[in-house]
């Protein structure tokens, strides 16, 4: 508790002075001869009881007077976390008063024993409640509140930099409404107040010592620091950076310490939950601490949103064909909005710096989708992308529409395309490998050119491990055994990042041979024993759609895919599985079927029946009917595995979200160890391979990085870089969130400067309760001046003494 | 309020100095004011005739006037008695009391008591006086000679309140002392333990005698109207009590009315006229009290 004019707290001393003068100053009594004396004898003793409760019961109102004005003059102040408690104490006072008024005079008037014995009891549970809710009260004495505005303080002004502050309403964009009101809080400072400005910038990480947050030379000096904020696409949660202002003040020597925070209020600024309630525990324990939460933001805004880009595949092979999805989100609003797709056109010299300038290859507009939004729903728009030379190609989608938030209308992506990917296929001299070559690459696309596979076709036999290394990808069609030489050429192949699939069938006999080291260094399991179906079909169960190898599956509803019309009847079983193994399609009995295991930087799947069984061999049984009629789904499986294989090594990553350090391979043999690296349209700044990496931390801006260096010729690579959807969702936070994480009265939340001051001013001085003491004086006075008027009521409105004795009737 | 009723209020009557111009005064003013006379036709003895007019008794017409004028008359009776009466006067020191009104009690009591003495002896009553403190101090025999209205009147001029009281030993004095059954008026405050008094009342009565107890308080002594702390003492034995007698007012008239009350009931269940007067009445209450009481006699 403070107190504005501490001085006038002595007046309360002169409560002592109505008890001086009733002591004191007893009026002399008149003496009077009355004959009828008789009368008062007999009911002095409990006149002189109620006559004496009377005036101790006015004495003490009148007492209560002296000492509430004093308070009231004194202005005292408390913070307002403990004003509720300060508020019931004075409540429970009050009562207090009145029932130990109550129990006195039900004692004087000797009323029944019960009602005595109850008043007591109830005055002692108030005296107990009031007692409590004093400590409660009090419970933050080691708060100081100089009741001075004019005290330093040291303040932390956590100011969100986010994209979302860019939205623009009324002219403004909410950074701009934060830095206003920021330099006139800072404006509100008293003299020799520390200032820190703590952004939600992410910091890069290696200048951390140079970031650690600090104060500020003085208030200009913070007023510079908040003109110079800049939105960014990478930002950590406020939490995160509040409590760096907690640490900061706690680092301070002056004791009124102050936070605040200038939001939007949008949820993702205040996540994770994890963090609120962390920081929410922090904060009531550093009562100390001031917090004002500036609300910059819109109650109802307006925006259409770009989500993430998807690309069909970050690397495609030539011709393969691509597609690009983005999501729309809309937000206050609904109608139609217009997306295009722009892909920069392919140019043999890249980005150039002409006359200072940086100048960037062309782009076209290669489509154009007229979407239907409705409120709070999410669309997704498809564009297939164009045929491109091989090369690295940029592109982005973005809405002809503008709205309040331009950081999310537009999304840039960035694919590669390149040469046929090679392919291997090995398969003894008895299997047809006709049905798999068809499958993958038809011979009619192969004649065109248009096939994304370049196949070979070896026999097993004149298989030489040689080979292997110029293969994207190894196919072993019902192999017979390997030579441990090849199984270790093979081994060395995969962990070096190739990648193998062996589809098992009657040739892998005798099964002792793949159970070698070399083998067993590769396989997912042990080829156990052969399983006969019987009488009973087996059938592919598809048990992980999410699994990249099951991409086409997963787009289609299960039961539209008709597995039942091509039954197994033989299959190995694999077991044991290596513990890495995992299993992504099994047969009806629950066996596996297709077993996935990562070697190295490389992979192998093992199929435990043929995949081009033929319907008829010769001389045996067939081991499946995947090859049947109509057998689309055998021909999207092999597309899909073989996909799998060839690119999972291909989603190297050329789309990256704001912040993410990037790293990318670099072939020291064919690629150049410098490059030049164009952000946007900024002047170019070199960065240089290390290692076959070439690694590209400060990734703080979204749009297109391109990179270019000399190697035997112009090498032109790149990557897109886009924002976080959470850096520009705009949800507000649910109104009872911050309550509920830091506490009903632990923050003030304001919009306005008014209130914004009245914050400050409650929380520097603490809130007045000087209208509350005017209240309970108005309240005290009221009722002396009731009580006064009804003990001596008589003196006014004497009987008629007429009336005194009635005439008797005889 | 009628003109010739306002005549009996005693700030008026104060201003008549002589007792028995007070007495005439009060009697007169008073039977002026009674309109239809209720009191006239309890004496046996004729007087005259009179129109009828409304409000007159239809018993009370003379048939024979009216057999020989065709008029109806009524017959007027004037008084004639033979009860005695004795005016029996509380001389204690109580009894000079006034806070704020222009006759103390006695004054009060002794100028009812005249008009009394006048109204009894113009009705032929005899009637006399007694007197007493701690015991009779003065008795007068009654008479219905005009001539007693002067010698009571000058010995109730002469008398002076003080000292202290024993109302049940005088009255108990008076029983003894009166032989023949008599019309026994008493004026006191009754400032005294009421008990004794009241077993002296019933003495009275017992012995045949016919009782008015007029019982005379100062009007301050009714309303209280002290204000503030007071300090108050018994002119008779000089007790002294300081008290806040604002705040006392409610238990004084609660006690007061407890004390009347007592009287009253303990009076009626005796047969005895319990007349409570205060200082401030007109003294008419006090007269129709009696002629209430005397009418009742026949």
């Amino acid at each position: 508790m403070g107190l504005v004019n501490a001085s006038l707290i002595i007046g309360g001393l002169l409560a002592a002075v109505p008890i001086a003068l009733h002591l004191l100053m007893r009026p002399k009594p008149q003496t009077m001869v009355f004959p009828a004396v008789r009368f008062v004898f007999n009911r002095r003793e409990s006149n002189v009881r109620k006559l004496q409760l009377r005036h101790w019961l006015l004495l003490a109102l009148r007492c209560l007077i002296i000492v509430l004005l004093a308070l009231s003059l004194a202005r005292p102040s408390v913070v307002a976390a403990s004003y509720g408690p300060w508020l019931a104490s004075g409540f429970l006072f009050g009562l207090l008063l009145l029932f130990a008024t109550l129990s006195i005079a039900a004692h004087v008037h000797q009323k029944h024993r019960a009602i005595v014995i109850a008043m007591t009891a109830i005055t002692t549970l108030t005296l107990i409640l009031l007692s409590t809710s004093m400590l409660y009260a009090l419970r933050g004495r080691s708060i100081l509140l100089t009741g001075n505005r004019l005290a330093p303080v040291a303040t932390a002004l956590v100011i969100d930099t986010s994209l979302r502050m860019d939205y623009r309403a009324r002219n403004q964009t909410r950074l701009e409404v934060a830095c206003e009101i920021g330099h006139w809080v800072v404006n509100q400072l008293p003299q020799d107040s520390q200032v820190a400005v703590l952004e939600s910038r992410m910091p890069t990480g290696q200048n951390s010592q140079i970031e650690a947050p600090s104060f500020c030379l003085d208030l200009s000096g913070a007023k510079h620091a908040i003109e110079r904020l800049q939105t960014t696409g990478h930002t950590r949660s406020l939490w995160r950076v509040i409590e760096e202002g907690i640490n900061l003040l706690g680092r301070s020597e002056l004791s009124q310490q102050e936070i605040f925070v200038f939001t939007d209020f949008t949820r993702s600024a205040w996540m994770p939950e994890e963090e609120a309630v962390r920081i929410g525990e922090l904060l009531r324990q550093q009562q100390h601490i001031a917090v004002h939460i500036i609300d910059v933001g819109v109650t109802q805004p307006q925006n259409v949103r770009l989500g993430d880009v998807k690309l069909s595949a970050q690397t495609a092979a030539l011709h393969q064909p691509l597609d690009v999805s983005v999501s729309l989100h809309a937000i206050g609003l609904s109608g139609q909005r217009t997306v295009e797709l722009v892909v920069e056109e392919a140019n043999s010299t890249g980005p150039l710096v002409q006359d200072e300038k940086t100048v960037l290859p062309m782009s076209q507009t290669r489509g154009q989708q007229l979407v239907q939004l409705e409120d709070a729903r999410d669309l997704t728009t498809t564009f297939p992308l164009p045929q491109l030379p091989i090369g690295t190609h940029h592109g982005r989608l973005r809405l002809i529409e503008a709205d309040g938030l331009p950081a999310d209308n537009q999304r840039y992506f960035s694919f590669e395309v390149r040469d046929q990917w090679p392919v291997l296929i090995v398969a003894p001299k008895n299997v047809n490998t006709h049905l798999f070559t068809e499958a993958l690459s038809p011979e009619q696309d192969t004649l065109r050119g248009n096939s994304s596979y370049n196949c070979q076709v070896v026999r097993q036999s004149t298989l030489t491990p040689q080979q292997l290394t110029a293969f994207a990808a190894v196919l072993f069609l019902d192999p017979k055994p390997l030579s441990s030489e090849l199984w270790q050429a093979l081994g060395d192949y995969v962990r070096n990042g190739g990648n193998t699939a062996l589809f098992l069938g009657h040739n892998a006999n005798p099964a002792d041979q793949f159970h070698g080291g070399a083998a067993q260094d590769l396989l997912p399991g042990k080829l156990a024993r052969q399983t006969r179906s019987g009488d009973w079909k087996l059938f592919l169960e598809l048990q992980q759609l999410h699994h990249p190898a099951l991409a086409t599956f997963r787009r289609l509803p299960p039961e539209n895919i008709p597995w039942q019309l091509y039954p197994v009847f033989r299959h190995w079983d694999l077991e044991p599985l290596h513990p890495e193994a995992n299993v992504i399609i099994r047969f009806g009995n629950k066996l596996p079927a297709l077993v996935e295991r990562p070697i190295g930087q490389g992979r192998v799947l093992v199929m435990a029946t043929p995949i081009s069984e033929v319907a008829r061999p010769d001389g045996r049984d067939p081991w499946n009917e995947l090859a049947g009629e109509n057998d689309w789904p055998r021909f999207a499986l092999i597309n899909d595995l073989v996909s799998y294989l060839v690119h999972h090594d291909a989603e190297l990553a050329l789309n990256y979200q704001v912040g993410d350090h990037v790293v990318l391979t670099n072939d020291p043999e064919r690629q150049p160890d410098r490059y030049q690296l164009f952000v946007s349209d900024e002047e170019p700044y070199e960065t240089r391979a290390q290692q076959g990496t070439l690694s590209i931390r400060y990734t703080q801006q979204h749009g297109t990085y391109r990179l270019k260096g000399q190697r035997g010729g112009l090498v032109l690579r790149g990557f897109s870089v886009n924002i976080s959807t959470n850096e520009t969702d705009l949800q507000r936070l649910a109104d009872d969130a911050l309550s509920s994480w830091l506490g009903e009265d632990r923050f003030h939340l304001a919009q306005k400067k008014e209130a914004i001051e009245l914050g400050i001013r409650q929380a520097r001085e603490g809130r007045e309760l000087y209208p509350l003491l005017i209240l309970a004086l108005v309240l005290v006075l009221a009722i002396e001046h009731l009580l006064a008027n009804r003990f001596y009521r008589d003196h006014a409105t004497p009987p008629a003494a007429a009336d005194a004795i009635a005439p008797t009737s005889p | 309020m009628a003109a010739v009723e306002k005549y009996l209020k005693p700030e008026i009557i104060n201003q008549i100095k002589r007792l028995d111009l007070r007495a005439q005064f009060v009697v007169k003013g008073f039977l002026q004011g009674l309109h239809a006379s209720p009191f006239q036709g309890f004496s046996v003895e004729f007087s005259e005739h009179r129109k009828y007019s409304s409000g007159d008794d239809p018993k009370d017409i003379d048939w024979l006037v009216y057999a020989k004028t065709d008029k109806y008359y009524v017959k007027k009776f004037e008084a004639e008695t033979n009860i005695t009466g004795f005016l029996v006067m509380d001389l204690s020191q109580s009894m000079a009391y006034t806070y704020r009104q222009e006759l103390t009690k006695f004054d009060y009591s002794i100028c009812l008591a005249a008009a009394i003495c006048y109204l009894m002896v113009h009705q032929q009553d005899p009637v006399g006086l007694i007197t007493f403190d701690e015991a009779i101090c003065h008795s007068l025999s009654p008479k219905s000679k005009r001539q007693q209205i002067a010698t009571i009147l000058s010995h109730l001029t002469r008398l002076k309140p003080s000292g202290k009281t024993n109302i049940a030993r005088s009255l108990t004095q008076i029983a003894s002392m009166l032989r023949q059954r008599s019309l026994i008026m008493i004026f006191s405050d009754l400032l005294a333990d009421p008990k004794p008094v009241l077993q002296s009342l019933r003495r009275l009565r017992h012995a045949g005698h016919d009782v008015i107890l007029f019982h005379v308080l100062d009007e301050a002594e009714t309303s209280f109207p002290f204000q503030g702390v007071v300090e108050l003492e018994d002119p008779e034995t000089n007790d002294r009590l300081r008290i806040d007698a604002t705040a006392f007012q409610q238990d004084y008239r609660a006690e007061l009315d407890a004390f009347c009350e007592d009287y009253r009931r303990e009076c009626f269940q005796s047969g005895i006229d319990y007349v409570g007067l205060d200082t401030s009445m007109q003294f008419d209450k006090a007269l129709l009290e009696y002629l209430f009481s005397r009418r009742a006699r026949f």
